[in-house]
């Protein structure tokens, strides 16, 4: 993130448009603009879901009103959690009711206060920062029961969980304890795939020794062995 | 209010006071504003003539909202009053109200000569 936030602002006067980057780059937002709401969207599918930490948008827009960009946004997994400010001179309730059962975040008409657009701005993104955290920590959840289930199944990565130990709460610690307990499990497991190694070649030699044994011990060898030994003193007289 | 209340200094100064206070910026800004409004004026003529309602509503609605950022109220509400009639396909009635949007436009074009004045020191 830069500065206060990355916004995308959207809006077809290139005027109003202007005015509206120069005023929010004053109160720290780093602002990527666009036109219309085509470009708008390829713009953010065109980059990682957290580009961008909010959106502005203007309603009457050609190419794409902000209705269908609202709607395509709010429909797109990878977006709908991106928090979207409309800002329109459609100043009927209809039009604000509208886009806040769409989704919308905030509405605000134009001419915008700038203290007002900072301040819904704020609102908006600090709420947007809870939700990112909140699905950061579902994700390391779902991490740590995957990581458990691989451990049953054999096929746990060590590594896979170093970044949930870096959390500083108690599913960090959680983390911790399991990492330590899945190294302390595959040690003993190495260990024993050792020992039951060296026991396979212990039994080997002993399997070899005793079918020697019996072999030398049978009355045909003994016989032969007799045998042999004559031919060899015949052999030497 | 300036020329007769067609822009309002104060809506200027906000502009100025918002956007870093460069005077350069506003100024550069209120000309490209009137440059603009200039084209949708000429957009909206154009519309009513053609009887393109759909064509109409955007070109005021633009007026409308620019208008009210720079404080040029009454060109805004005028461009309100447009944008309401091409919404119920009333373009007899946007022709009727377009010589009160070109003198309004003059009268925000000498306003916005004073407040680049006024900013620069120079006109515009």
């Amino acid at each position: 993130m830069t500065g206060a936030g990355n916004i995308l602002a959207v809006e077809d006067n290139p005027v109003n448009l202007k005015l509206l980057i120069r005023t929010l780059e004053q109160q720290g937002y780093a602002v990527c603009p666009a036109t219309n709401g085509r470009d708008a969207l390829d713009i953010l599918c065109g980059r990682h879901p957290r580009s961008f930490d909010i959106v502005l948008l203007d309603i009457e827009m050609p190419v794409m009103n902000g209705y269908e960009v609202l709607q395509a946004i709010k429909e797109n997994p990878g977006l709908r959690e991106l928090p979207v400010v409309m800002i329109s001179a459609v100043n009927e309730m209809e039009s604000v009711v509208r886009c806040i059962q769409m989704g919308a975040a905030d509405y605000l008409h134009k001419p915008f206060n700038a203290e007002l657009l900072r301040a819904r701005i704020s609102a908006s993104l600090a709420s947007k920062r809870l939700r990112d955290l909140e699905l950061e920590y579902l994700e390391q959840v779902h991490r740590l029961t995957t990581a458990a289930t691989g451990l049953e199944a054999g096929s746990y990565e060590l590594g896979v969980l170093d970044p949930v130990t870096e959390r500083t709460d108690e599913l960090g610690a959680l983390a911790r304890v399991f990492r330590s307990m899945a190294r302390e499990v595959r040690i003993r497991e190495e260990r024993l795939i050792a020992q039951v190694q060296e026991l396979r070649i212990e039994i080997d030699e002993q399997r070899q020794t005793q079918q020697v044994a019996e072999i030398t011990e049978s009355d045909f060898y003994k016989r032969i062995s007799a045998e042999a030994e004559a031919l060899r003193q015949i052999v030497e007289s | 209010m300036t020329a007769g209340g067609a822009i309002d200094p104060e809506a200027i100064d906000a502009m100025l006071g918002n956007t870093g206070g460069d005077p350069a910026f506003v100024a550069e800004i209120l000309g490209d504003y009137l440059d603009d409004t200039v084209i949708r004026l000429e957009e909206l003529r154009g519309a009513v003539a053609n009887g393109d309602a759909t064509a109409a509503r955007r070109a005021a609605h633009t007026v409308k909202g620019s208008s009210a950022s720079f404080g040029a109220s009454l060109l805004s509400s005028l461009a309100a009053q447009a944008e309401h009639l091409s919404q119920r396909s009333d373009l007899a009635s946007i022709a009727e109200l377009l010589p009160a949007l070109s003198t309004e436009l003059e009268r925000v074009r000498i306003a916005l000569h004073a407040e680049h004045t006024r900013l620069l020191g120079t006109g515009s």
